[in-house]
């Protein structure tokens, strides 16, 4: 996969997408597009967000010539609102799944039934909102939930989750369960940045001789069923097993990324 | 600065073809000379390699490896049962584990990283590359070495 447009542009039913940001423009510019690219292709768009970044994606798709306001009420854009449609199916700090069934999965199946649209594509931020607030375990399922509505209804999900990959969160075990229930990680640049800031920090912590031993067996790792592009496959390597020296190369790998993309604008 | 290398890592292979052993023990004598290869032939000698049982209770001649390389075929312990052993035993438990299959299904791959291995190769026919993941364990094994010893070592 060379960037996020050639994986998000053309989705496959029951692909399940996974971004993970810091910023909200790296978010706008990845939703908004996915959002873009399903309402041109005349695809029923539903899109479960906090009201900020609805704001943002519609924003976004004004600023594409997307008539928004006709898309909604058209029936062809659904916003809805995460932590409010969270709360309907939510019981004892778990999603429930026939909750669930009830709050989304009807919501999907009614605008999968509708003739007009040549298809259904989804994005949610309702894990995030538990994954923020520390219910690990609830995000966890509710990934379950989306991933069962999606092989039964053929329909692309995008996720989004406000974490650095680079960042401590991204290794947690519970995290990599998480990453494991996808089918594909975005790519979190696409300017060649994180390449070379992991490549520089694993050279100055291991040895660039160690570097250059180690390159053949990070890239011919198998991973779970997640597709990776290769810098994204490199930290869940170092993760997995360099523990003990991978805080230190990501911590490096963190400041020279954001060097790097201050120098080139990047997001 | 790079950290500064031990000799003498040990690395585990767990493996019941001969043929592959052969080949395997070959990668590392060229390609990483400095890796003590030791090796067990089926998943119960791995077990009691690892636990010092036995004829492997002299860990002067058997030492504690840095690293396993881990078949999942393998007669009367298989690999996956061998790994979700090492992860209940503390002394064992932090010890990586490298599966080298010849299985590429998911379902191998995904049961093997639930279980607690810490990367997943696929085994390999060409002698280059089978050298270049001999010379990477090595490399592997000597940045491990650096940190705490294992149990028993």
């Amino acid at each position: 996969m060379s960037s996020w447009q050639d994986v998000i542009g053309r989705p496959k039913a029951k692909d399940h997408f996974v971004h993970l940001y810091e910023d909200d423009l790296s978010l706008t510019r990845r939703v908004g597009y996915y959002l873009r690219e399903g309402l041109e292709k005349g695809e029923g768009v539903i899109a479960i967000a906090s009201p900020e970044h609805r704001a943002a994606f519609a924003r976004f798709l004004q600023e594409e010539n997307v008539d928004v306001e006709q898309a909604v009420r058209s029936g062809q854009l659904i916003f809805l609102d995460a932590a409010e449609t969270l709360a309907r199916f939510m019981v004892n700090g778990q999603p429930d799944a026939e909750r669930f069934e009830s709050a989304v999965g009807s919501l999907v199946e009614n605008a999968d039934g509708r003739a007009s649209f040549k298809g259904l594509r989804a994005y949610g931020e309702m894990v995030d909102l538990l994954w923020n607030s520390g219910n690990l375990s609830a995000a966890i399922e509710l990934e379950e939930l989306w991933h069962q509505l999606l092989r039964r209804q053929n329909l692309p999900l995008l996720c989004a989750y406000k974490i650095d990959i680079l960042g401590t969160a991204f290794r947690q075990g519970a995290f990599q369960s998480v990453l494991a229930i996808h089918t594909h990680l975005l790519p979190v640049g696409d300017d060649g940045n994180l390449e070379e800031a992991v490549a520089q920090a694993m050279a100055e912590v291991l040895g660039p001789d160690s570097v250059t031993a180690l390159n053949p067996l990070i890239e011919a790792t198998q991973h779970c069923r997640t597709a990776l592009r290769p810098v994204e496959a490199r930290v869940v390597w170092l993760s997995k097993t360099l523990p003990q020296h991978c805080d230190e190369i990501l911590a490096r790998a963190r400041i020279r990324y954001k060097a790097l993309c201050a120098q080139t604008g990047s997001a | 600065m790079a950290p500064e290398k031990r000799p003498g890592h040990a690395v585990l292979l767990v493996e019941d073809d001969p043929n592959d052993r052969l080949i395997i023990q070959t990668a590392f004598d060229r390609s990483a000379p400095g890796v003590r290869l030791e090796m067990a032939r089926d998943g119960q000698y791995a077990m009691e390699y690892l636990s010092g049982q036995g004829a492997y209770a002299d860990r002067s001649l058997h030492p504690m490896p840095h690293v396993v390389l881990l078949d999942l075929k393998l007669p009367r312990k298989s690999g996956l049962e061998v790994l979700e052993w090492m992860r209940t035993v503390p002394a064992l438990s932090g010890i990586p584990v490298f599966v080298l299959s010849s299985s590429q299904e998911r379902a191998d791959i995904e049961r093997a990283y639930a279980l607690g291995a810490n990367s997943y190769l696929v085994k390999q026919v060409d002698f280059s590359v089978i050298r270049e993941f001999a010379r990477g364990i090595g490399e592997y094994a000597a940045l491990i070495a650096l940190g705490p010893a294992p149990d028993g070592d």
